[in-house]
């Protein structure tokens, strides 16, 4: 039985990175009762696979973990259980049964990603970035070579930004977020300053990521993972 | 939530930011209005060293208990770190609350290795605290020192205001009640610091203490210079483990850590007597906890911290008495939801073969002696009861049981070593090596066995039998080291052979520290000055500046480090009485120049004085 648990990352666990965030919610799973399900490799790993990575420096609403249950347990009972060995920055928002089939793992269903982003404080900049924004998300194309684990690769940004709004001094953003296509925040505001002659600085945003999305069967609309399943009675 | 001291920037421009967060799953926090004692524990060292000890989860856990106590956690900021603290004044803190150190009561820092000194400066320096304990006034928290190398406190005894002399768990209860009740008298720092050295047992207060010199530069004299202040401080010792407090909420990292991993400690104190062993003299008499305790023990930290690894921690693992039970117990419940036990310190005989198959099925890991030396002459000298038929033996044992990695750990520059003892480490390799190709059939064979030599230099430390024995100088050191490579270059199994062999100048550096007295102050204060820091650690290792800080100073590190000691000379750490009587050292001195092996606790007692504490091994021998 196939259980995604969705959870917020946020304060101190922003710096806390992937890897060591899988650490922590395994050990934080065998504190509890939930008969989590193991491989039957060596060094019998617990079963989990999460929608998309979120990395260090960006907090979150919605992150999505799958994991596989030897035997049901109540979302209630189950989040109960979990929250109490929750840590600062980590809350668990949800344990829903979703579907066990192959090709229906939150990493292989993941499409987009809403986000919302700022600039830390201090690394406003002094040029108007707002008009830029605009006029960048307006273009028709935006050719871009993204740096991949095995070279680069010539892609149009603009296929992959699905949707975007200034809010006062926030930016909404909707983008591609899968597999094998992502764009990230950082990625586009980078190539915006870059096409207005500026440089963004290091740590200068701050990124939320507000939800994972998958699209649904015809491919139009996105509905949140969190909305797929259902609880456990 | 609370407000981390460092901003995002700085967290996200260093390596590791969760060193400096907290926030473990088994961390304490507790609410600041409500507590009377702010202790900050200290492990001078990076967080994944400091985390992995074990010590500080025990203090971590009994002050906590306390309710009107709150004990948080601090560790030398990394190199990237440090600079930025420095350069933009921003005071260390503690990982719970992320407040500064310099604002709570204690600072307590432990000391397991010599090395650690300068960073032990760093702290206090990050901190804003003086680093000498004179220029601390009363907003100060109260610096205090324990661990391994409290047992020779003076080289550092400026730094501090006080010492613990002893296993943690006996009288820090009292030092907290009687500083809560004075803090609440309004009592000064002065007073509080003469009350804990006169009233509460293993408390060491340096500077109420003087010390003369003689015009040689040997110490004449050692005494408290305030009427009621102990002229010996006497070590505390635990009596009875089962009922000592033990951490079973203990901390699960963020990150790996070196030892990463739930740790059950099963015994404290070694039967043995090997002559250069400070663990073993300083922890005597061996005190085991109760299987069933131990069992208990592992339940509740495989509950209460989710770790699939665990540690059974001791000095000497196999000289538990239930060791066998406590596998069996561990790998029949465990074992089936792939929890995996890690024993180190096991003596390769037949039972621990039996043990470690147990342990990782089908893995063959490293198989590892100690022998220390490498003949048997050699090995008598430091009581090191293991003979080259018991290695053999095992070696053979473990060999048809499929092992074929062999590990084997000597030292050199111990007293009475002479060229052919060194020889005779390639010698011991060899015959491990044939030893293979005689057990194990040629058609078994899965290409040669993999003999691994590491060699360490002795460094005499306080508390031993060899305390008094003389160190030698760097090149002198190498020499040694080239004659083991020569040896084994000229053995016939060469070709499986692999030859390690550490630093000499920075074991030079550790017999000076650990035997030296209050004069090394200063030469660890201008080292530091040169930017001395991590002298542990081989990226920030300089001994230039060690060589400097001694030229500046004026002190000759060979006087401290070098130097065989006379019977009749005042040692530096004479003051503090460990239970083994001065006597014995010098009676185990002398069996050791002319080769004498004495028993170990459980074959006879020796009288080594530890029987005093009336508790553990001794106990059991007397019935
Ligand atoms: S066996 Fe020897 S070296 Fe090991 S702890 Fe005991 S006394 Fe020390
Ligand atoms: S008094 Fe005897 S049994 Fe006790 S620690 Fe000393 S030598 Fe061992």
């Amino acid at each position: 039985m196939r259980v995604r648990v969705k959870f917020a990352k946020y304060g101190p666990m922003k710096f806390i990175g992937h890897l060591e965030l899988m650490r922590y919610l395994q050990s934080a799973v065998r504190r509890t009762e939930i008969p989590v399900k193991y491989d039957e490799g060596m060094h019998q790993r617990m079963v989990m696979s999460f929608a998309m990575p979120l990395g260090v420096g960006p907090i979150s609403s919605a992150e999505y973990m799958d994991i596989e249950l030897e035997a049901p347990i109540s979302t209630e009972k189950a989040m109960q259980q979990l929250g109490e060995h929750m840590c600062e920055g980590l809350d668990i928002l949800d344990f829903r049964e979703v579907d066990g089939g192959k090709r229906m793992k939150a990493m292989t269903i993941v499409a987009a990603a809403d986000y919302e982003v700022w600039f830390r404080e201090g690394f406003t900049p002094d040029w108007d970035w707002k008009a830029g924004l605009k006029e960048f998300c307006s273009r028709e194309s935006i050719p871009w070579v993204k740096e991949t684990k095995k070279g680069t690769r010539e892609v149009d940004m603009r296929s992959w930004i699905y949707d975007w709004e200034i809010r006062e001094d926030k930016v909404y953003l909707r983008l591609c977020c899968s597999v094998g296509d992502n764009l990230k925040p950082e990625q586009l505001f980078g190539e915006m300053f870059r096409s207005y002659g500026h440089e963004l600085p290091p740590f200068a945003l701050q990124v939320h990521r507000l939800d994972l999305l998958t699209a649904d069967e015809a491919g139009e609309n996105y509905i949140s993972l969190g909305d797929l399943g259902s609880r456990i009675p | 939530m609370r407000k981390l001291a460092l901003s995002d920037e700085v967290l996200l421009s260093v390596q590791k930011p969760a060193r400096y967060l907290g926030n473990e799953a088994n961390a304490v926090y507790k609410d600041r209005g409500k507590v009377d004692i702010r202790f900050a524990m200290c492990f001078p060292d990076v967080y994944e060293v400091g985390m992995s000890h074990l010590g500080i989860q025990i203090l971590y856990d009994m002050f906590n208990r306390r309710e009107d106590t709150w004990c948080e956690r601090v560790y030398s900021p990394w190199l990237d770190l440090d600079k930025i603290l420095r350069d933009r004044k921003i005071p260390l803190f503690a990982l719970e609350s992320q407040d500064p150190i310099r604002d709570f009561d204690f600072l307590g820092i432990t000391l397991q290795f010599e090395l650690c000194y300068t960073n032990v400066l760093q702290i206090l320096d990050l901190s804003g605290i003086p680093l000498r304990a004179s220029e601390r006034d009363e907003s100060f928290p109260i610096v205090i020192g324990g661990g391994p190398c409290s047992y020779n406190p003076e080289p550092i005894a400026e730094f501090f205001d006080m010492f613990y002399i002893g296993e943690g768990e006996v009288v820090y209860d009292q030092l907290l009640d009687l500083y809560k009740a004075m803090k609440a008298a309004g009592k000064s720092r002065r007073e509080f610091l003469v009350a804990a050295a006169s009233q509460v047992p293993g408390i060491y207060v340096p500077s109420l203490y003087e010390v003369t010199y003689k015009e040689d530069g040997t110490i004449a004299s050692f005494a408290p210079t305030v009427p009621g202040v102990p002229a010996r401080v006497v070590k505390q010792t635990v009596r009875d483990l089962d009922t000592a407090p033990y951490p079973l909420h203990q901390l699960v990292p963020f990150i790996q850590i070196t030892q990463d991993r739930a740790v059950v400690e099963i015994q404290r104190g070694c039967i043995r007597g090997c002559r250069f062993c400070q663990a073993g003299m300083i922890y005597r008499p061996n005190r085991e906890r109760s299987f069933e305790r131990l069992c208990r023990y592992t339940d509740a930290l495989i509950e209460n911290t989710g770790f699939d690894n665990f540690t059974l921690s001791s000095l000497s693992s196999s000289d538990y008495t239930c060791i066998k039970e406590l596998v069996e117990y561990f790998v029949d419940t465990y074992g089936p939801r792939g929890t995996s036990l890690q024993l180190p310190s096991l003596r390769v005989d037949s039972l621990s073969l039996d043990v470690m198959t147990k342990l990782h099925d089908a893995r063959r890991g490293n198989l590892t002696f100690a022998p220390e030396a490498g003949s048997q002459r050699l090995r008598d000298v430091i009581n090191k009861g293991l003979t080259e038929e018991e290695i053999l033996d095992g070696a053979r044992e473990a060999f048809r049981g499929g092992w074929k990695k062999v590990k084997l750990y000597f030292m050199l520059g111990l007293p009475t070593e002479t060229p052919e003892d060194r020889f005779a480490i390639a010698d011991l390799a060899n015959k491990i090596a044939v030893a293979y190709f005689q057990e194990v059939p040629k058609e078994k064979r899965n290409g040669r066995c993999d003999i691994t030599v590491s060699t360490s230099f002795f460094v005499p430390k306080a508390f031993t039998p060899l305390q008094w024995a003389p160190m030698y100088t760097p090149s002198e050191y190498l020499s040694f080291a080239s004659t083991v490579y020569d040896g084994i270059q000229s053995v016939l199994n060469r070709r499986s052979i692999w030859y390690k062999y550490h630093e000499a100048d920075g074991t030079v550096l550790e017999g000076f520290l650990a035997r030296g007295d209050r004069r090394c102050a200063e030469v660890i204060l201008e080292a530091y000055r040169l930017g001395a820091m991590y002298d542990a650690w081989i990226e920030t290792w300089d001994y230039s500046r060690w060589l400097k800080a001694c030229e500046n100073t004026g002190v000759d590190m060979s006087f401290f480090a070098l130097r065989e000691r006379s019977l009749d000379e005042i040692l530096p750490w004479d003051f503090i009485d460990i239970g083994v009587t001065k006597s014995f050292l010098m009676r185990e001195w002398k069996r050791a120049q002319e080769a004498v092996v004495t028993p170990n606790c459980r074959e006879q007692c020796s009288g080594c004085g530890a029987a005093r504490f009336g508790c553990g091994i001794c106990k059991r021998e007397s019935k």
